[in-house]
């Protein structure tokens, strides 16, 4: 398991977050994920080898739930 | 980034301006004017419809289109969707005002929102911008701006007067006055000179200084605390969690209650479908739990980021949330109680032939060489200025003591093991201190005699016993000491600042023994902290329900353990942060409190059909806002140090 830090762009409502948050957490690789819509930041524990599906899966759970805020990956 | 949220506001602004522009219109045609001039009634009707629908298409075109995109991926109970459905039926209805009304009100909810937040924001972003890019470091003879990042470990650096501090470093040269609030919250300058540390954020404010850099710029204090606070809001305390947990259901709850009083009324009870269609869309648009699910972060941010500001590191929300409800607090006993620095306590002469001064005299002149702390010490301890003796061929008896000599006799001042290899038997001082003996041997009979035992222990810090006491008002129930100090020593100061428990002669492994205990046999409910100094407590720092390191937080392993770092490295710090805790737990019950009454009240209001879409709307742009005002609280009393 490697720690992923990420960033969003934008706003997220903090509802969306908690959704976002457990949508990640059900990825195949993903042990925790942490959303804090005061800091923007994105934490993810995920296996090395699949931290690369992980961003982009994520990223695209953050377009469908939330359009207003845009993960950098 | 900032740019993107600027222009991401500066969009949302002009969508409510133009909002606006054609909504307050529209209010004056439909319900100012009517009453001038009734004769035109029919003119008023449609100029206010026809301002509304615009005004309703400048603020409410985003949100359907996100519906939209949403609705191809298939989500459908999220907010958008649920506005854009509740508004549609408005119109449906005719209630166009209604429909503008709510589209306008969510933005400018939104628009305040974004604000607030960074507003909340601006506590770490100012962090950010306390330490310098650049460096003026020593190379190739010349000093050369640096960008930080590329400074390293050991290099000089040139700290100018009223300059930032970059990195961690220590002063080798030069004497001055430094400013360390924003680290701190200390607002009085500190005096520093050479080997004193400086920690990244503090301002230089007279004199030029030279340092040597101890710490790279991701080492150093500034960028720990920027990462570690930042971080701190991922740590969701158990209140957080609930209310999130709670959020799943809130939505399909409010909406399914919905669906119901749209059917069931008209088809059971003979109701009018329009009236209770327009009573199930009030619904509709308080069916976002986000006011609710914000309200406990803000608080918990507040909480941290005030405490930061007074030099108090937390690391997350949930030990800010668990440090309220300590009722155990352990605390490690050299360097946290007490200053780590021995103090003489006693001298005891034992031969007649010698008065305290000059015994004293004696070890000191053996001692001259030694920076030791048994060494410091004594030095600390001589207030009569001591007979000036100089003794020779100064001799250093590694784990055991010193030696010199004069022209008569040899000195050794050491421990216990030292007079046994002289064949003295060490008398027994059992006491609460460790002793150090002072012997005389003639060379020539090759016989030694003891002159005096000095016994010494460390100092309990000026501010322990205020600060047990402020924890006892605090209503901490149980304040314990640990040590691997003699058990008789940890007894004696335990007993005189008045602690509940003590326990010596532990070794690191049964210091985690005795915390594990205390953790089994804490009350049902309760949180056991534990207070180390963070370079020997590691292990326990990491066991207790909340580790406090007294340390810079330089030293990693320590903030790794510990919940909660005193980069103001004074005990004081303790109640302070406890009260800043519980105050903040106060805050958020009080945030969810409120967010759900006034959700609750606008469900039964929108049942009973009393209030519109707006009081739905307000409700929920209300609550937010509110929410936001009542954490600000947090901050605006800055002392908590008094509460006690």
């Amino acid at each position: 398991m490697e720690t992923l830090k990420l960033r969003y762009k934008g706003d997220c409502c903090p509802n969306c977050a908690n959704i976002i948050e457990e949508e990640i957490k059900k990825l195949d690789g993903v042990g925790e994920a942490n959303i804090s819509v005061m800091t923007r930041l994105v934490k993810l524990q995920v296996e090395a080898d699949k931290a690369e599906a992980v961003k982009t899966q994520a990223k695209a759970i953050f377009d469908r739930v939330e359009p207003s805020a845009q993960l950098q990956i | 980034m900032a740019d993107f949220i600027q222009k991401y506001r500066s969009d949302r602004l002009f969508r409510i301006r133009w909002a606006l522009a054609f909504f307050i219109p529209g209010v004056l045609f439909s319900k100012v004017l009517p009453i001038f001039w009734p004769q035109a009634q029919s003119i008023w009707d449609w100029l206010s419809l026809l301002s509304f629908l615009f005004a309703y298409i400048a603020a409410g075109v985003p949100v359907i289109q996100r519906a939209g995109q949403q609705i191809r991926h298939r989500s459908w109970m999220t907010e958008y969707f649920l506005m854009s459905i509740a508004t549609f039926g408005a119109i449906y209805l005719g209630a166009w005002a209604e429909a503008a009304a709510v589209m306008l009100f969510y933005e400018v909810g939104e628009y305040a929102q974004s604000v607030a937040l960074d507003r909340s924001r601006k506590s770490i972003s100012d962090l950010m911008d306390l330490a310098p890019d650049t460096s003026l470091v020593m190379r190739d003879g010349d000093w050369q701006e640096v960008d930080s990042a590329e400074v390293e470990v050991g290099e000089t650096l040139l700290l100018q007067a009223g300059a930032r501090v970059p990195l961690d470093v220590t002063v080798v040269e030069g004497v001055g006055e430094v400013d360390t609030s924003a680290l701190t919250g200390e607002a009085l300058p500190r005096q520093v000179q050479a080997g004193d540390v400086l920690l990244s954020g503090t301002l230089n404010l007279q004199t030029a200084l030279t340092c040597r850099v101890d710490k790279s710029l991701d080492d150093s204090t500034l960028s720990k605390i920027i990462e570690l606070s930042g971080e701190a809001s991922l740590r969701k305390g158990e209140t957080e969690r609930l209310i999130s947990r709670f959020a799943r259901y809130y939505t399909p709850i409010v909406v399914a209650l919905a669906v119901l009083i749209f059917l069931l009324p008209p088809l059971f009870f003979g109701g009018d479908w329009m009236d209770w269609f327009r009573r199930s869309l009030n619904l509709l648009v308080i069916s976002c739990p986000c006011a609710l699910v914000l309200s406990v972060p803000l608080a918990y941010f507040a909480g941290i980021g005030l405490a930061s500001s007074r030099g108090i590191l937390i690391k997350g929300g949930d030990a800010l949330e668990n440090f309220a409800h300590t009722k155990t607090m352990i605390f490690d006993k050299t360097g946290t109680l007490t200053t780590g620095l021995l103090e003489v306590r006693e001298i005891q002469v034992l031969d007649p032939d010698y008065s305290q001064d000059q015994v004293l005299s004696l070890a000191l002149d053996l001692e001259r060489a030694s920076s030791h702390l048994i060494a410091e010490a004594l030095r600390r301890a001589g207030t009569a200025s001591p007979t000036a003796i100089a003794l020779d061929s100064l001799t250093e008896l590694p784990g055991l003591g010193v030696k010199g000599a004069d022209d008569q006799h040899h000195y050794y001042l050491g421990n216990a093991r030292l007079m046994e290899s002289l064949g003295l038997a060490a008398p027994h001082t059992d006491l609460a201190m460790s002793a150090v003996f002072l012997a005389q041997e003639d060379p020539d009979q090759d016989q030694a005699r003891l002159l005096a035992v000095f016994l010494l222990a460390d100092e309990v810090k000026d501010t322990a016993p205020g600060v047990i006491q402020q924890l006892r008002k605090l209503n901490i129930q149980h304040l314990g000491m640990m040590s691997g100090d003699k058990t008789s020593v940890v007894e004696k100061e335990a007993k005189a600042l008045g602690l509940d428990s003590w326990a010596g002669d532990l070794l690191p492994q049964d210091k985690l023994a005795k915390l594990e205990e205390y953790l089994q046999n804490k009350p049902q409910g309760t949180m056991v902290s534990f207070v180390g100094d963070g370079i020997n407590d590691t292990p326990a720092l990491a066991i207790a329900d909340i580790g406090i390191a007294m340390a810079d937080v330089g030293s990693d392993a320590a903030v790794q353990a510990a919940d909660m770092v005193l980069i103001r490295d004074e005990l004081e710090a303790i109640p302070e942060a406890l009260a800043i805790s519980r105050k903040t737990n106060r805050i958020a019950l009080q945030n969810i409190g409120f967010s759900l009454a006034i959700k609750i009240l606008v469900v039964i209001l929108s049942l009973f059909s009393i209030g519109g879409m707006w009081i739905a709307i307000f409700a929920d742009v209300g609550v937010t806002l509110l929410a936001v005002a009542n954490s600000f609280r947090i901050v605006v009393r800055k002392n908590y140090q008094k509460l006690a």
